[in-house]
């Protein structure tokens, strides 16, 4: 990746959508022509073409830490054939470094044979704005909005040591061209706000942190409405974990909160349903279409259409217009996220889930916004269902074994339930289980469903993507918590 | 799959070596230890089994010691034909092959002419393809250890 120096220090005003690869580097008619020369004899492929600003201000320990800005761009291209996908990418924008990639990429082609599948269906369909949320706000402003944040949330309480407050924005601009000439364009704008305090009592330290963002400019984030309301539920989180308790270990019931704790689902059953693993039949849920996998009254759905959300996307990574994938139906698996390259196989029609990092990475089936829909209890409800076990309200991490469904989760918020009562914070408490088993245990599900506050990022095979989640309160039976009790 | 790199087959074709030490000893030790029971006074097959494979555990042990510095031939071999080739348990039995021939070279110019080269290839055979499937088995040990996690099917998620 090309990493150029901070210019925006110098004008933070940059034009939003000023990347026209086709009349700057290529010429698209020439472009075209090696990409069909390239999958003549394949079953897909396609130019992906990418250029990514992005910016981050991290002000720490009352000063301002670490300014960067990174701007990089490059092409992928892909040629599908079968099972087997041919992948070349770039930093240079060339017709040299064009045809270089095409000859690499064309080897997965071998033989050929293959039938050159239809482009996607364009839309016209925009889901976020296009405007470039790193110029709107100058720069010393974005400064004094850090220093406004760390001084405001010092003065909140005086058990407050350690203020960390970060902003982030970037553009991405993405232009796929197909092998028969059909061009998708997208730009994608990112931003994120992050507050995070360190409290201090009887030589005892606990954490909190809150932040929010999405594909929407910097406006609404440096509102002082906005960063205060982070900063309050930051300081909030810290002092609960003050008091906090270390968490019992053992086999029992817990709720989860409605939001972020969606995360749990994304990692317990969002990976297992995605089309690549099912389509080699090594998911937790393959061949499963049509059973019974999750306990009734539970409906999942990825949704990449909802606007200026974080996991949405007008279109995806290979042209296809996003869409609302059912995966789970009332408890019956209805269907997977697939990119076109597994639904080909497959035999199904593409979701709109085929995703990369970036122009180096080749596409492959991921999440977008992925949600558990509201069942009928009250939020209130479903925490009297709870006797004895754990209230969980915030998530750190988690990771999942994608073969079998098994993940763990780090809470960063907890309560101890004991005879359906609040006992005391916990902390240190990590959720342990397996997806399919899991979603069978659920035993009440809230009427509260709402979407995370834009703050979730998904790994797999070593490529990072931006995602959403939500979910109502939640109880599930029999999760094993790990803690540090005895 | 790519092919190994020349470190895994040095480290496989060394590991081969100890196997054969090792199996040799153990075979030698029972051999020796069921000898006792024996009497010698006529041919049966169960005294030429006895002579054999006392032959063959010593070939294993002896072999496999004088050829310690000689044993990463192979491997090398193994290395570059696998540029060229697709690798496998076929070439791995040819490499054994090649300890065959090694071992048997070697005793052979140390032999006073009483054991034909017929006898020595067939005694110096059975640990040379056994050098090949042990050869093979380790290769693919050594491959899987350098598999990286993000090899692995674990996805993962958190606030960032």
């Amino acid at each position: 990746m090309i990493h150029v120096k901070s210019p925006f220090f110098e004008d933070p005003m940059t034009n939003a959508s000023d990347f026209h690869p086709f009349d700057t580097h290529l010429d698209q008619d020439r472009a075209q022509k090696i990409l069909s020369d390239a999958t003549n004899g394949a079953d897909d492929g396609e130019l992906f073409l990418e250029r990514r600003r992005s910016e981050s201000l991290v002000f720490d320990d009352g000063r301002l830490k670490n300014a960067s800005y990174d701007a990089s761009e490059g092409f992928g291209l892909r040629a599908v054939k079968g099972e087997t996908a041919g992948y070349a990418h770039s930093t240079e924008i060339s017709e040299t470094a064009l045809q270089r990639a095409a000859s690499t990429a064309k080897l997965a082609v071998g033989d050929g044979g293959g039938t050159l599948a239809d482009a996607p269906q364009p839309t016209n369909r925009k889901l976020y704005t296009d405007a470039d949320p790193m110029a709107d706000a100058e720069f010393p402003v974005k400064i004094e909005t850090l220093r406004e944040i760390d001084a405001f949330t010092r003065g909140l309480d005086p058990r407050v040591v350690q203020v960390s407050a970060s902003m982030a924005a970037s553009l991405q601009e993405v232009h796929i061209l197909r092998p028969d000439g059909k061009l998708v364009s997208d730009t994608r704008p990112m931003t994120r706000l992050n507050v995070s305090v360190i409290v201090e009592k009887d030589g005892r330290r606990e954490s909190g942190g809150s932040g929010g963002g999405g594909r929407i400019g910097l406006g609404g984030l440096i509102d002082p409405e906005n960063w205060q309301m982070h900063a309050r539920e930051a300081l909030r989180i810290a002092l609960v974990n003050l008091d906090a308790v270390p968490a019992p270990a053992g086999e029992m019931d817990v709720v989860l909160g409605n939001g972020w704790p969606g995360i749990l689902l994304h990692e317990a059953v969002g990976h297992g349903l995605e089309g690549d693993f099912n389509r080699k039949g090594t998911s937790a849920f393959s061949g499963l279409v049509g059973q019974q996998v999750a306990a009734k009254g539970v409906t999942v759905v990825d949704d990449g259409t909802l606007p200026d959300r974080r996991g949405s996307l007008s279109v995806d990574d290979e042209g296809t217009p996003t869409g609302r994938a059912v995966l789970i139906e009332d408890g019956v698996l209805v269907g997977y996220m697939q990119d076109r390259q597994n639904a080909r196989l497959m035999g199904v029609a593409p979701t709109g889930n085929g995703r990369r990092e970036s122009y180096a990475h080749a596409p492959m089936p991921r999440m977008t916004n992925t949600i558990m829909e509201s069942g009928d209890a009250t939020p209130e409800e479903v925490l009297g269902e709870l006797k004895d076990g754990i209230h969980a309200v915030g998530f750190g991490g988690g990771q999942v074994d994608i073969t079998n469904g098994k993940f763990v989760f780090s809470c960063t918020e907890a309560y101890l339930v004991k005879n359906g009562k609040v006992v005391a914070p916990v902390k240190g408490a990590t959720l342990i289980g397996d997806g399919p088993q899991a979603m069978k245990q659920i035993r009440a599900i809230g009427n509260d469903m709402s979407l995370d506050p834009g703050v979730g990022t998904c790994g797999k095979a070593g490529q990072s993507v931006p995602v959403g989640v939500g979910q109502p309160t939640l109880l599930i039976g029999g999760l094993t918590v790990g803690g540090a009790a005895v | 799959m790519t092919p190994p790199r020349l470190p895994q087959c040095l480290l496989a074709g060394y590991g081969t070596l100890a196997a054969l030490v090792a199996l040799g000893t153990i075979l030698f030790i029972i051999n020796t230890g069921v000898g006792h029971l024996l009497t010698f006074h006529e041919i049966r097959w169960i005294t030429v089994l006895y002579a054999y494979v006392a032959s063959l555990s010593l070939m294993m042990i002896l072999g496999a010691l004088v050829t310690g510095v000689l044993g990463c031939i192979p491997a090398i071999i193994y290395w570059v034909a696998s540029q060229l080739a697709p690798s496998g348990l076929i070439l791995s039995l040819a490499i054994g092959g090649s300890h065959t021939l090694l071992i048997g070279a070697i005793f052979l110019s140390e032999s006073d002419g009483s054991i034909s080269f017929d006898t020595l290839a067939l005694i110096a055979l059975p640990p040379g393809l056994l050098a090949g499937v042990v050869f093979d088995a380790l290769l693919q040990r050594v491959r899987n250890r350098n598999i990286q996690p993000a090899d692995r099917p674990i996805a993962s998620s958190g606030i960032r």
